[in-house]
């Protein structure tokens, strides 16, 4: 091989590595700032200390953009952010159980478990799979509104002058907490019952279907969504999930799938083929759902979530499912038997691999105990 | 009349070394040549050499008038044993039936002619009992009888050995160099790479001594004498050897 | 969940005939790669395409989000390039660097990988959306497989199977004598760059199902597996092509019916497949008849067994009878041989002593005359002395064949003394 093919080849190799390694990290935290420094591992947490802390202190956050929070492991650049963090809040439950991460978390001599703490004072409140806790309370505003005073009582407590500023900030994003949560409420609760049913990418819904798609007193609310990918989305699938999904499409007759933002739509889009062979006309919403990440603000997400999801499920269109009579009765067989395909909430099943999963999770969940026995009774 | 296998020339390299250099040589239809030569001489590279196996820097190979691509049909390479390996899958009259697989287009079956004459060239080199059994449960005399039956099936007429008799035992030694004077009086070219000295009178017809160069080429009796051993075998000859090592590692940079 | 539905049920169609046609082109180049020698190759060239393949992700999220559906295109493309990139550096190291072939492969895969890794993670800086369509390629997705992946692997199954099958001839030639093939003008060249090709798009195209971790998990077991059972190598080339079609079905009925069973137990499907082959593999190994070495060790053992039944029938033969409690101190593992002896009936009771029978006599016989004789050969023929022949001879008076025996006696001119002047028997005439 002549020279210069062989200089070319070479750069053809290594040119991506220019391109890639052009993007610096760009923020970074200032160490001669005054200011209290948060660092807060996803952006819905960022968001609240934000909100709360506003000028007095300076808030990152560590999963930046689309990625995805419960696999993250850390880059470079996050060893700064860590060390010039006066206090890491960060969700536990087992949202992030990237190793890394969870070392992290462990090592810094300051740090808050958000969720947890939630957890701590209504621990009726969270969900559970099995034996592994759903991590994602945000979904639910009301639920979410919960974790401003624990915020707030730290900030206090790195910073007592600000005492003041903090309660009052606090005050108002509750308030603006509330208000969105009703809204949201009427919102999807305008939509007729028999559509409200929910279907995404990964288990991020629960508690919001808990709060926002079930009926008044509804108790068998778990049905009302449903995912083919687990809490975390790795995308180790099983053609089984899938089948359970159209089976309630079929049961329920949901004709519209949802994608979420940062997860991979091979699921969404192989259901969808699969409906088109078996005759059902299903619908891909062109929008994405804020599961795991945001964009923008934590409210504004949440807002454009309920905005996207009544805008597609209360199209007044005629259901066009066509099943034939084998499949017909084996719905109507699985319907009788009744109970969600999906148990969510019932923390008393067998669950050996949930066993695994929490077991994996150890670092941040040791020493708060794995309460097995606590299954959620209706709001 | 043509000559069976003629050479012009023939200058072959491996990796920046002359391992043939300016080989010239011509040899007539029904003779049983020995090539003799050091280690590292060039032998089996000039049999690989006319066949295309490896590609020479420049010469001109013919075989009786005629081009290696017309010719290919009538002459029968017999490679080394070792280049082969004796696990494989396959029974012995499937190797002889190999020995067809030129001459058969892409499509075209074994015919019952082919198995035939599979059966009597193993019969001729004294393997018949042999025909099913696995190749690896061959002696190293049978696998180049085996290998001779598989030339013998193409029906050439210039045969090509590389080392036959390395590492086998004399009676098979024996059969083997009376089935090559077999063919030979059948008007058969018979070419082979010869390790041992003391046999090649005995044996052979003509000798090529080759180290590197071609030392000579001719009948037994005028060119396989003390003078042209010591030229071959010789310190002299050594020297080339070395002066050409010495300017491979230059060119690599050693 | 009966077996047809696995082949159409919309959802499950698609793993189900995908990956049973990956797994067969992938298993019939195995087999290939398994007589060249060079399995290992597929192991570098299914890490050397993950480079290619982040790389493939990465120029296309530059088009922007709504082309992801084509990632499988870029995919493809983006690991062929860099796989073809990874064997042609291998090939230059053995070939212009003369480094062998062993540090050659464990170079190019680990620096390939490395990069592959390092694109990867960089990958989740400039486009983090398209992050999950690259994990998937380490271990492979195929639960998400489409009917298009169906057609796509099942037009590759057809060309390899019928390169196979309408190349067999060269194909066997120049695997088992590379020389012999191109001086019959075998056009070895051609050949083997189908061969390559095939391979590669056999490996790059099966990532997308098995990952590229274990691909190669599916090129070398079910090759191993078939070696095992057969000795012609169309034979070996069908089973191979079974044994991987058998662990692309069963790896996918598996991890369903499993995850059907357990609700909470999920195998994915690709990883699912390679233990299936893997475990064949074992299993032919352990248990095939002839090779596999459960077999061996049962005909050693049986071996064993005779010669001591053998050994024992000699000594009563020497003594005309033999009282129990020698015989049990000369060999001393001998009961069980005793045993059989009795039943076999060569050999009798007759209260304390042991005698052989008329049948067992001849036997005996036999053997005796078969140790001398070697004695004989060996003193005679090959020149050893009379002292050194006896325990060679011990051993293969339990394996010289009647055939040799009758050359022997030729040779040795129907001896009737062996080199201890002890008399051969003679041979019984039928």
């Amino acid at each position: 091989m002549t020279r210069i093919r062989k200089f070319l080849a070479v750069s053809v190799l290594l040119l991506p590595l220019f391109i890639l390694g052009c993007n610096t990290n760009s923020s970074t935290i200032e160490k001669n700032d005054s200011r209290l420094k948060i660092l807060s591992t996803i952006a819905q947490i960022g968001d609240l200390v934000v909100e709360v802390g506003g000028t007095r202190v300076q808030s990152t956050v560590l999963v930046r953009g689309e990625l995805n929070p419960h696999s993250y492991e850390l880059v470079k650049g996050d060893d700064e952010k860590i060390q010039g963090a006066n206090l890491i809040i960060y969700n536990g439950l087992g949202l992030e159980h990237g190793a890394s991460v969870a070392a992290m978390i462990d090592i810094h001599p300051n740090h808050f478990a958000l969720a947890e703490s939630i957890r701590d004072r209504y621990p009726d409140k969270i969900l559970w799979k099995g034996t592994t806790p759903d991590p994602h309370i945000w979904m639910d505003v009301s639920l979410w509104r919960e974790a401003v005073d624990p915020i707030t009582s730290q900030l206090i407590q790195l910073d007592p002058e600000g005492k003041s500023y903090y309660l009052a900030r606090a005050e108002i994003l509750k308030e603006k907490m509330g208000k969105t949560d009703q809204a949201i409420f009427e919102l999807i609760q305008s939509i007729p019952d028999k559509k409200r049913y929910l279907v995404t990418s990964h288990d991020a819904f629960h508690y919001f279907a808990r709060r926002y798609l079930a009926s008044d007193g509804e108790v068998d609310w778990a049905r009302r969504f449903a995912a083919p990918e687990g809490l975390s989305p790795d995308g180790q699938l099983n053609p089984i999930d899938l089948q359970k999904i159209v089976d309630h499409l079929f049961v329920y007759q949901i004709e519209v799938l949802f994608p979420e933002s940062n997860v991979s739509r091979d699921s969404i889009r192989k259901i969808a083929d699969a409906g088109k062979k078996m005759k059902i006309d299903l619908l891909v919403c062109r929008e994405v759902l804020y599961g795991d990440s945001l964009k923008g603000s934590y409210l504004e997400a949440m807002m454009h979530n309920a905005q996207v999801i009544t805008e597609y499920l209360y199209r007044d269109r005629p259901i066009t499912l066509n099943l034939d009579s084998a499949r017909r009765s084996q719905i109507e067989a699985k319907r009788s038997v009744g109970g969600s395909p999906f148990p969510i909430g019932k923390g008393d099943e067998k669950d050996r691999f949930g066993e695994v999963a929490a077991s994996l999770n150890s670092k941040l969940l040791a020493g708060r105990g794995i309460k097995k026995d606590v299954h959620e009774k209706s709001v | 009349m043509k000559k069976a296998f003629k050479v012009e020339n023939l200058f072959v390299n491996y990796d920046r070394t002359a391992v043939l250099w300016d080989v010239s040589f011509s040899i007539p239809t029904g003779v049983l040549v020995a090539i003799i030569g050091p280690n590292g001489a060039g032998k089996s590279t000039l049999l690989k050499a006319s066949l295309g196996l490896v590609r020479p820097l420049s010469g001109n190979i013919e075989f009786s008038g005629m081009s290696l691509e017309k010719a290919r049909s009538k002459i029968a390479y017999v490679p080394q044993r070792e280049s082969v390996d004796w696990d494989f899958p396959i029974t012995v009259l499937e190797v002889v039936l190999m020995g067809r697989y030129g001459r058969l287009g892409p499509f075209s079956r074994l015919r019952k002619a082919d198995r035939e004459a599979a059966r009597s060239a193993l019969d001729l080199v004294g393997m018949s009992e042999f025909e099913d059994r696995q190749i690896g449960e061959l002696s190293g005399g049978q696998q180049q009888r085996l290998f001779l039956a598989r030339a013998i099936v193409q029906n050439p007429d210039l045969f090509l050995l590389d080392e036959p008799f390395a590492g086998i035992d004399l009676a098979t030694e024996k059969t083997i160099i009376e089935l090559l004077k077999k063919l030979r009086a059948l008007g058969k070219t018979i070419v082979v790479v010869h390790h041992d000295l003391p046999t090649v009178n005995e044996y052979f017809d003509w000798a090529l001594l080759l180290n590197t160069r071609l030392i000579a080429c001719g009948p037994v009796g005028e060119v396989f004498h003390k003078e042209n051993m010591h030229l071959t075998f010789g310190k002299g000859a050594a020297l080339f050897e070395e002066a050409a090592n010495l300017s491979a590692k230059s060119l690599s940079g050693l | 969940m009966n077996l047809l539905e696995y082949f159409t049920d919309p959802i499950l169609r698609a793993p189900t005939l995908g990956c049973i046609f990956m797994c067969t082109a992938a298993s019939l180049m195995g087999a290939v790669l398994f007589f060249q020698r060079r399995l290992m190759v597929s192991e570098s060239i299914s890490h050397a395409a993950y480079p290619g393949a982040v790389l493939g992700v990465f120029v296309l999220s530059l088009f922007g989000a709504q082309f992801e559906e084509y990632s499988f295109l870029a995919v493809l493309i983006g690991a062929t390039i860099s796989s073809y990139l990874g064997l042609k550096a291998i090939s230059y190291l053995e070939k212009r660097r003369k480094i062998k072939s062993d540090p050659a492969l464990c170079f190019a895969l680990a620096i390939f990988f490395g990069l592959g890794i390092l694109l990867a993670s960089g990958l989740q800086e400039t486009a983090p959306m398209w992050v999950s369509q690259v994990n998937s390629l380490l271990y492979g997705q195929a639960a998400t497989l489409t009917d298009l992946h169906i057609a796509i692997y099942g037009t590759l199954a057809l060309a390899c199977t019928s390169f196979i099958l309408f190349g067999f001839r060269p194909l066997q030639t120049l695997l088992f004598d590379r020389g012999f093939a191109q001086s019959i003008g075998i056009r070895t060249q051609i050949v083997e760059r189908c061969l390559f090709w095939l391979l590669l798009l056999s490996i790059v195209a099966g990532i997308r199902s098995v990952g590229v971790i274990l691909m190669s998990g599916m090129l070398i077991a079910p090759a191993i597996a078939a070696r095992q059972f057969s000795n012609s190598l169309k034979t070996v080339f069908f089973l191979s092509a079974f044994f991987g079609a058998f662990s692309g079905l069963l790896g996918n009925v598996l991890s369903v019916e499993i995850a059907l069973k357990y609700d909470q137990i999920h195998i994915p499907t690709g990883p699912m497949i390679v233990l299936v082959g893997s475990l064949v593999a074992l299993l032919s190994l352990l248990f095939a008849p002839k090779r596999g070495v459960f077999f061996r060790i049962a005909r050693l053992g049986l071996f064993r067994l005779r010669c001591i039944e053998e050994n024992v029938m000699k000594g009563i033969w020497k003594k005309e009878r033999i009282e129990r409690s020698e015989l049990k101190r000369l060999y001393p593992n001998s009961s069980f041989a005793l045993f059989r002896l009795i039943n076999q009936g060569f050999v009798f009771k007759e209260g304390k002593n042991i005698c052989l029978t008329e049948d067992g006599r001849i036997k005996a016989g036999a053997i005796v005359r078969l140790h001398r004789l070697w004695e004989l050969y060996l003193t005679e023929q090959l020149g050893c002395h009379a002292e050194r022949v006896h325990h060679c001879a011990e051993e293969m008076e339990h394996i010289l064949t009647p055939e040799l025996e009758e050359r022997l006696t030729k040779v040795l001119a129907d001896p009737k003394c062996d080199p201890h002047s002890q008399p051969i028997p003679q041979r019984r005439q039928l």
